[in-house]
């Protein structure tokens, strides 16, 4: 019932989508501009240019945080860990960035976006003590946190120097430290597309393991549970998850973290129950905070980064306040 | 004898912590390892549920060296219930037990009869019936372990190896604890071999007693033979009277 409210929300959120904007089109003109696109009708032309690919990158990013954020969750058994707060989106973002300005790739550049992603995950696991983890020591919540949150402002004002060096305009800053969906007619979504969903494969493929994983890892072990193969398909899944939502929407923050703990309560506690509500749940969640930063204050709008951002800070001072203290060591 | 150490060398932490180890765990037997701290026990009880590598020797599993076998294949065969495993935040009772199926669920991981069937078992042989929708952090510590077990039950394998399972629980809860794996030891004639650390329970619950020392097996056998002033002497240092329980007839330590 509940999941049907989620699908629910995420289809008024595509038609308020492609709807709402500085030029307003009826829903029944959305319709004909998808079915009958007539090039001289100017909402036609919104429709198909800006709107549809907007809405293209909207559904791919919502899709690859959320689920990158649910899997994050659980193979670090640390309510905290999102793919913004450790830095992983910041590398990908890093590395995208590092291409094309240092070294002039253009075509090229998106791609670099998956070992950036890659390279900020494992170096964030390895800072927060990941690679001490048994099934006590090692990892603990604050540890990998902290470490995330170092390497994630420390890319970031990377990324910043690598940007302000050059003197161009300010929607790229916008883009490659807020995030954003303004520019999605210029982003590879077809591309990106095809490796989050490759990533969302790999991601139900990891489920079981990682229900296992929870029990620690004795105890996952001695159910037959492989658990370096799990932590390393996970790794790869986040990796394409993230890496595709950044190219497509910049580094955005907060989503991640947000709608795993919201999916959880909408499923059970397992992990392809969780996967399955993140998935219409995230890109549902990024369609109404970017219809919301379109509309609060015209003509001009809130980058949907800075709009996540503000809903998730919110989120997550809500979840540190209920883990117990124990939790955080 | 389907699990056997020959001739074992184990390292942990860079340290060697059993050295030259045999060991035969008799088929359909409660079994009882037992050792003053530090002496190897739990990483002997790792060792042979695959969880630790010997760095010399081998484990058999059925004949067949346990770490050449499949992952999957030594968890339907060999349970291992660990001294502190994870409660994930919210997880009932029988949501945690149903997890103790992951080795017979196939690749989409789609729930079967056969792991209602099983769940179900868990669930009354550990007598948590009433107890299936209640979330683990909300039960005793006591009902707790018992949900733990029933998780190991549910795996469904022959042989059943426990990492302290009486250690934080009281009296009443250890001698509950341990007639339930007797039960399950009579009932299904699986083999049970536990780590404990008082001796007396040890001697009244077990068919079996292996005392460990430094790394090594100092004596094994029914309790009334291995539980001697000498053997607790070596072992633990511990100087001792042993009587006769009033009850049991088995062996009771008595400090002097």
């Amino acid at each position: 019932m509940r999941v049907v409210l989620v699908i629910a929300l995420l289809v008024a959120g595509v038609i308020l989508s492609l709807s709402l904007g500085a030029r307003a089109v009826p829903p029944a003109e959305i319709w004909a501009a998808i079915t009958a696109f007539d090039p001289s009708d100017p909402n036609h032309l919104v429709i198909r240019d800006l709107r549809l690919p907007r809405l293209c990158a909207a559904l791919i990013a919502g899709v690859g945080l959320a689920l990158a954020g649910v899997l994050m969750q659980a193979v670090t058994r640390n309510p905290l860990a999102e793919p913004g707060i450790l830095g992983v989106n910041a590398g990908a973002g890093f590395a995208v960035v590092l291409g094309v300005y240092a070294f002039g790739l253009s075509g090229a550049a998106p791609w670099l976006a998956f070992p950036g992603a890659a390279l900020a995950a494992a170096a964030v696991f390895l800072l927060g003590g990941g690679a001490r983890a048994g099934s006590g020591g090692g990892a603990t919540p604050a540890r990998l946190a902290l470490a995330g949150i170092a390497l994630n402002a420390l890319l970031i004002s990377l990324i910043s120097a690598l940007v302000l060096m050059r003197a161009e305009a300010l929607d790229v800053y916008r883009f490659w430290i807020v995030g954003s969906l303004a520019e999605a007619q210029m982003r590879p979504l077809l591309p990106m597309a095809a490796t989050v969903a490759a990533g969302v494969v790999l991601a139900f493929a990891s489920a079981p393991g990682l229900d296992a994983l929870a029990l620690g890892d004795e105890a996952a072990r001695s159910l037959g549970t492989r658990t370096g193969l799990v932590r390393a398909s996970v790794l790869l899944a986040v990796t394409l998850l993230c890496g595709g939502a950044v190219v497509v929407a910049g580094p955005i923050a907060f989503l991640g973290l947000a709608v795993p703990h919201l999916a959880r309560m909408i499923a059970s506690r397992s992990v392809v129950a969780t996967l399955a509500v993140a998935l219409p749940l995230g890109p549902a969640i990024l369609l109404a905070v970017d219809v919301f930063g379109r509309v609060v204050m015209p003509p001009a709008e809130l980058r949907v980064g800075t709009t996540a951002a503000a809903l998730g800070g919110v989120i997550f001072i809500l979840i540190a306040r209920r883990m117990r203290p124990g939790e955080v060591t | 004898m389907r699990l056997q150490a020959k001739g074992i060398d184990v390292a942990y932490d860079g340290r060697r912590v059993i050295e030259g180890l045999d060991l035969t765990i008799p088929d359909g037997k409660v079994t009882a390892i037992i050792g003053p701290n530090g002496c190897g026990k739990s990483t002997l009880l790792k060792t042979l549920a695959r969880l630790i590598r010997p760095t010399k020797g081998q484990v058999f599993l059925d004949g067949q060296d346990i770490h050449a076998a499949h992952t999957r294949d030594v968890a339907r065969k060999l349970g291992l219930l660990p001294q502190s495993p994870l409660a994930p935040e919210g997880i009932t009772v029988a949501d945690l037990i149903a997890r103790g199926r992951a080795p017979w669920r196939s690749i989409l991981g789609r729930w079967s009869p056969a792991d209602t069937a099983a769940r179900d078992a868990a669930l009354s042989a550990t007598g948590l019936e009433a107890l299936a929708d209640r979330p683990i952090a909300a039960l005793s510590g006591g009902q707790r372990q018992r949900a733990w077990i029933a998780m190991t039950l549910a795996q469904d394998t022959p042989i059943l190896l426990l990492d302290e399972p009486t250690t934080y629980l009281d009296l009443p809860h250890q001698v509950d604890l341990l007639r339930l794996l007797g039960r399950l030891n009579r009932d299904s004639g699986r083999t049970v071999v536990s780590v404990l650390h008082d001796l007396g329970l040890a001697a009244r619950f077990s068919d079996h007693v292996i005392v460990m020392s430094a790394g090594k097996v100092l004596a094994e056998g029914p309790p009334s033979e291995v539980i001697t002033t000498q053997t607790l002497a070596t072992a633990f240092g511990l100087e001792a009277v042993v009587i006769p329980d009033p009850i049991a007839n088995t062996p009771l330590v008595v400090p002097v």
